[in-house]
């Protein structure tokens, strides 16, 4: 069985910083990148070794012969990762301090053969007295006098500038170990050596010329404890050392690609070292131990202001319930997607007290805490797991021009205000990083380190609901709080949504459901001058309702969408700058750019009557249906059932499966747009404009640009607070009603928008009484669903009324 | 209960309904708050014994749910369910299922289940009888096509660099991912 869903995920984040790269933050994992190039997200930044280096002090063997090393000197080294374009992690902890003595040199002063007492040296090696009475030496050996040659017994030295008499090379020339006698003085362990060859006869001293020298190898690095990295990003790993009497620098020693050995070692000399890597900043800044952590994994938002990016809003997961067990530390997920990078984080239950997550097993769901639950046992616990107390109101930001590496010592961390609420984005708005609250607006201003030089300051008492409830016009932006809707221009605000505002209040039918505001979002339509807010009006899990304003005219509408509108963009499609709709089912909108909605590219619209219905079907026996109609809505424009918007989800030859079935079932008065969506419009209420007993003339004309193909529009006349509208009282066909049509007892006044006169009117003649409960209001309510071409009212003129 | 026809992508929600509580049924404990009232039997006719302290019905373990196909294929195994609001009494599961790839277009049923025990309490003592009983509910609903196994958008990102533009986005099936512009 395929792995499943098992719960929605939190909505993340996306920002684009000044290398390309787009990043997406959500909170319960690691930051993801994208180049636009590469096939899939990948995590961001390069992990850190998490241990170590060991270094030790050891000869360095090549072939069975010491390798000549002059190492010298107190070292330290780091190990590091980079990933394939060369960047670079933090590094790991410092090894432990080595100090090395390095080559040793000096000069032979003398040197005689000497036959020796007994004398047993740390190496197993025994100088045994010659047998008595022999004049043939079995063991003999060296002393060599070199004033304070510093060796050690067990060094080995090499000679150098030994000759024959008459020139020559000399085989003494080559590597002796020695033991040391005293500061001046040492033993050569060679018994049957090269310089006896040169005597045949016994002789207490060799014929030197004093021009020889000794040297003594220094010994290499090793290094071990080397940790192989298991993430996919690291594909080299460099080994870092210093130079003597200098820890402000390390250099290059080891570059690995092959990922796979533990041990490595060196015999570089501090000259031999390559590329430098400074630690620390004329402030004293450890720059590189710090700086290169990975992207916080807990923030949810992310955005990219002038040459760095900034991570704010905790993840506070709370999905499903935790099983806590009174003095155990397992804990068992139902229903959660808990996550590895929960680790760490802290675990509150039913006693209020919060445990750290010490490991998360992502496969079965089971966290297990740094300590023995205290609280009481519960199988259905609620719970919260949020990043450390002190992250409730930090904000991080990468180093300049480097948006993947993140020095975690550098937060900007606000003071605590309890009006202001949860922390909910950022709005980079000018030279200004704008942190937003649900109540509260507060700025970030800074020169070049906002962990240095930033100032947080306080800019508005009013809020913003979510990251992408905010839509930036220049140097102001409009944003939306559950008081309202208002333009704020970096220090002053404006409400605009007065006309709108019963909406939020909650005291309107219609009330934005606030329980679903992490969906809501908003758009810009730079055209025509249109912000649309998606909220959730009425119950839908997801936007289906968008609060439209054009603030050209400063005028509101609300918007109806078939499907659920869950999130929005601004972008470029050919070439211009639109809106971007996203939707279930993976399908992307593209508003205003056709009369018709949610239909295929290429795909045309199709209008016609219904033949029959199911609660699920509709039947045009003149249609032939095709798929290219799948996912668009189709609409009941005129007829029985009129107004009912489903969305097709199959077709049959002559037949449209819709998604959900008719609440008032058509028939064959019903006519359908596929691809229609319903627009309704209604006049305020108007007074009626007549003197009593006196026969008014009250009409309702309508100016508009005649469509080409048929569609139809429905006027409804509603008579002061009447909530159906008012039935027609006799039957006229388009022809006699000159393009108005009407049905006796039916409350719907039919236009015909293909009228070539672009004008069509309706009488509401009406007698005023003098009694005095007279019919006193007026209002008119249009409703239509566009064919192929948009519907397009110029004017409309209501005569007999006053106003309001 | 007919759940109602939905598209693959879409998220189906489950809760347990309010069950009925048997005359003898005690809400003793705490723990007893924390699981579905199972449906009992009639307390009434266990019998007059003086001797019993108190009954207690409790579920055993967290509900489970289930899905199987038209084809009879379990496409989904003893999901857990959770807890809704503790605040809710008679505590109130759930279960939020993702109608992915796995499950196919056409009729499905959902079925939850739990097991709920029965123990009498003698005095001091605690005896548990027979009454083990395993409770199940089933949900029928109807996998209509046109959906996407990716689910929902829930965030997008308009991205353009010099070679094309793209949409990004993140759907609510943990999905992430990115689509050309064709009209660029």
């Amino acid at each position: 069985m395929a792995s499943l869903s098992n719960c929605q995920p939190p909505i993340g984040s996306f920002s684009e910083s000044n290398d390309g790269n787009v990043f997406f933050a959500r909170g319960d994992q690691s930051v993801k990148r994208w180049d636009g190039l590469i096939s899939d997200f990948v995590n961001a930044g390069v992990p850190a070794p998490s241990t170590g280096l060991s270094m030790l002090e050891e000869p360095i063997l090549e072939g069975g012969t010491q390798v000549a090393a002059n190492i010298a000197g107190t070292y330290f080294a780091y190990l590091r990762y980079l990933d394939s374009r060369g960047k670079v992690s933090n590094l790991s902890p410092v090894s432990g301090r080595l100090s090395m003595a390095g080559a040793k040199f000096g000069n032979v002063d003398s040197i005689i053969r000497a036959y020796g007492a007994t004398l047993v040296n740390s190496y197993g090696l025994v100088l045994t007295r010659e047998p008595y009475g022999s004049d043939d030496p079995q063991l003999k050996y060296l002393i060599v006098t070199s004033r304070s040659h510093g060796l050690e017994t067990g060094d080995q030295i090499t000679f150098h500038g030994f000759t024959l008499p008459g020139g020559g090379s000399f085989l003494g020339n080559r590597q002796y170990r020695v033991y040391v006698i005293n500061i001046n003085q040492f033993i050569l362990f060679n018994s049957l050596h090269p310089f006896d060859s040169t005597n045949n006869a016994p002789s207490w001293f060799y014929p030197y010329a004093g021009r020889a020298t000794w040297s003594m190898a220094g010994n290499g690095i090793k290094y071990s404890n080397v940790e192989i990295p298991t993430d996919s990003r690291v594909v080299r790993r460099q080994i870092l050392r210093n130079k003597d009497g200098n820890v402000n620098t390390f250099y290059v020693d080891i570059d690995d690609t092959d990922l796979t050995e533990t041990e490595f070692t060196t015999v570089k000399s501090d000259t031999e070292l390559g590329e430098e890597v400074p630690l620390r900043a004329v402030d004293g800044t450890d720059l590189n131990i710090a700086r290169h952590s990975e992207p916080p994994n807990f923030k949810r938002v992310v955005v990219d202001h002038f040459s760095r990016t900034f991570a704010a809003v905790n993840l506070n997961y709370k999905v499903g319930s935790a099983h806590v067990e009174k003095g155990s530390t397992d804990v068992i997920g139902n229903g959660t997607c808990w996550t590895a990078e929960m680790e760490s984080r802290l675990f509150f239950a039913g006693d209020k007290k919060s445990y750290t997550i010490s490991s998360v097993d992502t496969d079965g769901q089971q966290l297990v805490l740094s300590e023995e639950y205290e609280g009481s046992t519960d199988k259905t616990s609620e719970y919260s797991i949020s990043p450390e107390e002190d992250e409730k109101l930090s904000i991080h930001f990468s180093e300049t021009l480097l948006p993947e590496s993140w020095n975690r010592y550098k937060v900007i961390r606000l003071t605590s205000d309890p009006s202001s609420g949860e922390m909910t984005g950022l709005m980079p708005m000018g030279p200004r990083l704008f942190i937003l609250f649900e109540n509260r607006i507060s700025s970030l201003n800074y020169m070049s380190d906002p962990s240095l030089d930033g100032q947080v300051s306080f800019a508005t008492s009013r809020g913003c609901v979510n990251q992408r409830c905010y839509i930036k016009d220049g140097n102001s932006a409009y944003l939306m709080d559950q008081s309202g809707i208002y333009a704020f221009d970096g220090s002053q605000t404006v409400s605009i949504s007065d006309q709108i505002q019963s909406i939020f209040d909650g005291t309107d039918k219609y009330s934005v459901d606030w329980a679903r505001s992490e969906y809501f979002h908003a758009t810009h339509q730079p055209r025509e001058k249109v912000i649309r807010w998606f909220v959730c009006l009425g119950g839908s899990g997801y936007p289906k309702h968008a609060l439209a304003f054009n603030y050209l005219v400063n005028r509101w509408w609300i918007e109806e969408y078939a499907e659920p509108v869950s999130s929005s963009v601004v972008g470029s499609v050919s070439k211009k700058r639109t809106a971007i709709l996203c939707g279930s089912a993976g399908r992307v909108f593209i508003p205003i750019s056709s009369p018709v909605d949610g239909m295929a590219t290429g795909a045309s619209p199709v209008r016609g009557s219904v033949s029959s219905a199911t609660p699920v079907t509709i039947t045009d026996s003149s249609q032939t249906f095709t798929d290219v109609v799948v996912g668009a809505p189709v609409c009941i424009s005129e007829g029985t059932g009129s107004g009912q918007q489903r969305v097709v989800v199959s077709v049959g030859e002559h037949h449209l499966e819709v998604n959900r079935p008719f609440s008032i079932l058509p028939d064959s008065t019903s006519i359908y747009q596929v691809g229609g969506f319903k627009w309704e419009y209604s006049t305020p209420m108007m007074r009626l404009a007549s003197q009593p007993n006196e026969k008014a003339i009250r009409s309702f004309a309508m100016r508009f640009e005649p469509n080409g193909e048929q569609s139809t529009l429905i006027v409804r006349k509603y008579t002061d607070f009447q909530d159906t509208p008012d039935s027609m009282h006799y039957p006229r066909s388009f022809d006699e009603g000159d393009g108005v049509k009407t049905e006796a007892s039916s409350p719907d006044i039919l236009f015909d928008m293909t009228h070539s006169t672009g004008v069509l009117q309706q009488n509401f003649d009406s007698t005023d009484t003098p009694r005095s409960e007279r019919n006193r209001s007026l209002t008119v309510r249009l409703e239509g669903v566009p064919n192929s071409e948009a519907h397009r009212i110029y004017s409309l003129t209501i005569e007999g009324v006053s106003g309001r | 209960m007919y759940l109602g026809r939905f598209r693959q992508g879409d998220w189906v929600t489950l809760t347990f309904p309010k069950f009925h509580v048997g005359s003898g049924a005690h809400k003793d404990h705490l723990e007893d708050m924390q699981f579905p009232r199972p449906d009992v039997p009639d307390w009434s006719t266990v019998g007059v014994d003086h001797s019993v302290y108190s009954d207690t019905v409790f579920g055993t373990e967290n509900p489970t749910l289930s899905v199987v196909d038209s084809s009879g294929n379990v496409v989904v195994e003893d999901k857990r369910m959770h807890l809704l609001d503790s605040a809710i009494d008679p505590a109130l599961f759930t279960v939020s299922l993702f109608l992915g790839s796995d499950i196919p277009v056409g009729m499905c049923v959902a079925r939850t289940e739990y097991v709920s025990k029965w123990e009498r309490q003698y005095r001091e003592k605690w005896y548990s009888l027979v009454a083990e009983r395993t409770h199940s509910f089933t949900y029928p609903f109807k996998v209509v096509p046109s959906g996407d196994p990716r689910g929902t958008y829930i965030s997008s990102y308009f991205y353009n660099r010099p070679h094309a533009s793209f949409l990004l986005g993140q759907y609510d099936s943990d999905t992430l991912d990115f689509r050309k512009n064709p009209k660029e």
